[in-house]
């Protein structure tokens, strides 16, 4: 049995620790999951996503949860209180909750965007998923878009700068303003990427034969399943 | 109603609407949260959640098919997942949701109708699930009001949304 993992595998897997998110309600079958997630998820993601952004998203994030939880689930018995502000028992539930789940839904992506890179990840959704090839087709096209698109927003930006208007968005208005010649620019390059893949034979492409399961597959939807246990029964 | 039958066209299209919408629904992350700070929780619904649900008008304006509001939506989660993990896999699930729910509001004038008006209606019928989803997920529960007015904003800033990248697609030089 050969030792590689499929990319989809890692996506199925990312997948359904999200789901575990969803339905897990308690700090005690988040815990286990989210430790191991995050964790792992931030040292392996680190290498291709920026180490300020995920703090900075953590930081966010983490705000935004005891935001939140002081809002909507400040009740209980009283934690702490600092001058005006009391903080329950129910607001330090929730956040941790919040924050659990952050840690295992952002861990797990960033395991499955840390062990593949996103051709790849594209290719093994069409040719193991079967996801249909137009929708693999418009992602791969999407990521190639990808650097043209910031090219294209960069020079709005300065010709904004330029005629004496903001370069940030402040309203839809603006947006339309910005969002307007990137169309322009997108859908004449789009119509001719078009017909250059209809020329290229993109409906006679051939999906390349299912490739079977191998340890490292089996070793993921093993962990996958090792948590949803842990979580719900233990 | 026509069958939906995508071209290459069409799916560089999709493409396109895709990776515009990802990069929006990443920025949209730092204003909910700069506009919850500042506006509250119905201010940053009706600031910042539109833009999540700007996909699927974008992409129904462009293609003006079956199927597109829905694609479009889902594309553009699927990108917002694989350029930043702020959401992380759960963006394809909202995106999934408001997609299926955008489309309604195509579906409801048998796809005939491709302007602003339907664009708008697409862009508000998305708030429903995405209240929805937050009430699961993150613990966002208030009383039958809060949630009430939730759902409102949400929808409110759908339609503003929706009906602005809608006149955006329609002006385009074609």
């Amino acid at each position: 049995m050969k030792t590689r993992y499929r990319e989809s595998t890692l996506f199925l897997y990312a997948l359904g620790t999200s789901l575990l998110a969803f339905v897990a309600s308690s700090v005690e079958s988040l815990i286990f999951p989210s430790l191991i997630n995050g964790i792992l998820g931030f040292a392996l993601g680190s290498k291709k996503i920026p180490q300020k952004l995920l703090v900075v998203l953590l930081i966010l994030n983490a705000w935004g949860a005891f935001i939140n939880g002081l809002y909507f689930h400040n009740t209980g018995e009283e934690v702490i209180s600092i001058q005006a502000l009391t903080i329950k028992r129910g607001a330090v539930e929730s956040f941790l909750i919040v924050t659990l789940r952050f840690f295992l839904i952002a861990g797990s992506t960033l395991i499955m965007l840390g062990l593949a890179n996103v051709r790849d990840l594209i290719r093994s959704l069409e040719r193991d998923l079967r996801i249909p090839s137009g929708i693999a087709f418009s992602i791969a096209y999407a990521f190639r878009l990808f650097p043209l698109l910031s090219k294209d927003l960069s020079e709005i930006r300065i010709a904004r700068k330029e005629r004496g208007s903001t370069s940030v968005v402040l309203s839809p208005k603006h947006l339309r303003s910005i969002l307007l010649p990137m169309l322009n620019i997108s859908y004449e390059r789009a119509v001719w990427g078009g017909i250059s893949a209809e020329l290229r034979g993109l409906r006679l492409r051939k999906i390349s034969k299912r490739e079977s399961p191998g340890l490292g597959d089996l070793i993921i939807l093993s962990a996958l399943a090792l948590q949803w246990i842990i979580s719900f029964y233990l | 109603m026509r069958a939906a039958r995508f071209t290459s066209i069409d799916l560089a299209l999709l493409a396109v609407a895709g990776v515009i919408s990802g990069v929006i629904f990443t920025a949209a992350w730092t204003i909910y949260n700069v506009s919850e700070v500042l506006a509250g929780p119905v201010g940053a619904r009706i600031i910042s959640y539109g833009l999540w649900f700007m996909g699927a008008p974008l992409a129904a304006s462009l293609l003006k098919k079956p199927l597109s509001a829905f694609l479009g939506e889902f594309l553009g989660a699927l990108v917002e997942t694989l350029i930043a993990p702020a959401g992380g896999i759960t963006n394809v699930i909202y995106g999934f949701a408001q997609g299926l729910a955008s489309e309604l509001g195509y579906l409801v004038f048998k796809y005939r109708r491709w302007d602003i008006l339907s664009g708008a209606l697409a862009g508000a019928l998305a708030g429903i699930p995405a209240v929805g989803l937050d009430a699961r997920l993150f613990g966002v529960i208030g009383t039958p009001l809060e949630m009430s007015l939730w759902v409102i904003a949400a929808c409110v800033s759908g339609a503003i949304y929706g009906a602005v990248v809608s006149a955006a697609a329609l002006n385009l030089r074609k």
